[in-house]
């Protein structure tokens, strides 16, 4: 179980979100650029909202039909810096060491992400579901895109 | 021993695990909007249902105390307690 993160020194001045939040905020990885995503030739997509803070999501799978593993991961949000931060480690991690396997991507835990991260603040840990939410439903769409909706599973 | 009792609108599971450790968890229906987090983090103890799209607690909850924990305390509007 990942450590909580607190927002704020006790002199309320600091900005204690880990350093990785901060990296993969100032420097996401594997965002889709504006503009990019209808020459974007992607095997799937999903794209989720967040009732709690009006937070938008969508994600772009390249998947190798044979091995099935995740070959890229895109993103693009109109999300908070817990969502960017986020969503960027979840691509990373899907796509690291040769890619994941789908099946295995669906087993990722919203915890896995906050202990890659070092942790979030307890109220920001809605905004880190989001991408998991949005890579579980562009899933759903390669199993519905290759006929196999036999795998489709509950978002 | 699991018990449910109902308080109002606000659902009430107790639970007395084999330790003294004795949890109630509640939901306020009227603060849950429906985004899905605690089931997310905790999927042992809270489901979304499909009809209402609020959250419920599962009985028996099967999560450890502190991923039940983490996943009352992920909800966004504090809709859920422990006590």
């Amino acid at each position: 179980m990942s450590k909580e993160a607190k927002i704020r020194d006790k002199e309320g001045k600091a900005w204690l979100y880990t350093d990785v939040v901060k990296d993969h905020f100032f420097n996401p990885k594997n965002l889709l650029k504006h503009g990019e995503e209808e020459n974007y030739n992607a095997d799937a997509s999903g794209r989720v909202g967040s009732p709690a803070c009006g937070d938008e999501m969508a994600l772009w799978l390249k998947i190798d039909k044979k091995s099935e593993r995740i070959t890229e991961c895109k993103w693009q949000t109109f999300g908070c810096a817990s969502a960017i931060a986020s969503t960027s480690m979840l691509s990373v991690m899907v796509t690291e060491n040769g890619g994941m396997k789908v099946d295995d991507a669906l087993k990722i835990k919203p915890q896995d992400i906050l202990a890659r991260l070092g942790g979030l603040p307890a109220r920001k840990v809605h905004c880190s579901v989001l991408g998991d939410q949005a890579l579980r439903t562009a899933i759903n769409d390669w199993f519905q895109k290759t006929g196999q909706n036999q795998r489709i599973i509950n978002v | 021993m699991i018990g449910f009792k109902r308080q109002g609108k606000i659902s009430v599971l107790l639970m007395c695990n084999t330790s003294k450790n004795t949890m109630e968890i509640k939901i306020d229906p009227d603060k849950c909007i429906g985004c899905g987090t605690c089931a997310a983090i905790a999927p042992g103890s809270f489901k979304m249902n499909d009809e209402t799209n609020k959250a419920e607690v599962i009985n028996p909850v099967t999560d450890s105390e502190e991923t039940t924990k983490m996943g009352a305390e992920s909800c966004p509007t504090a809709a859920i307690v422990i006590e």
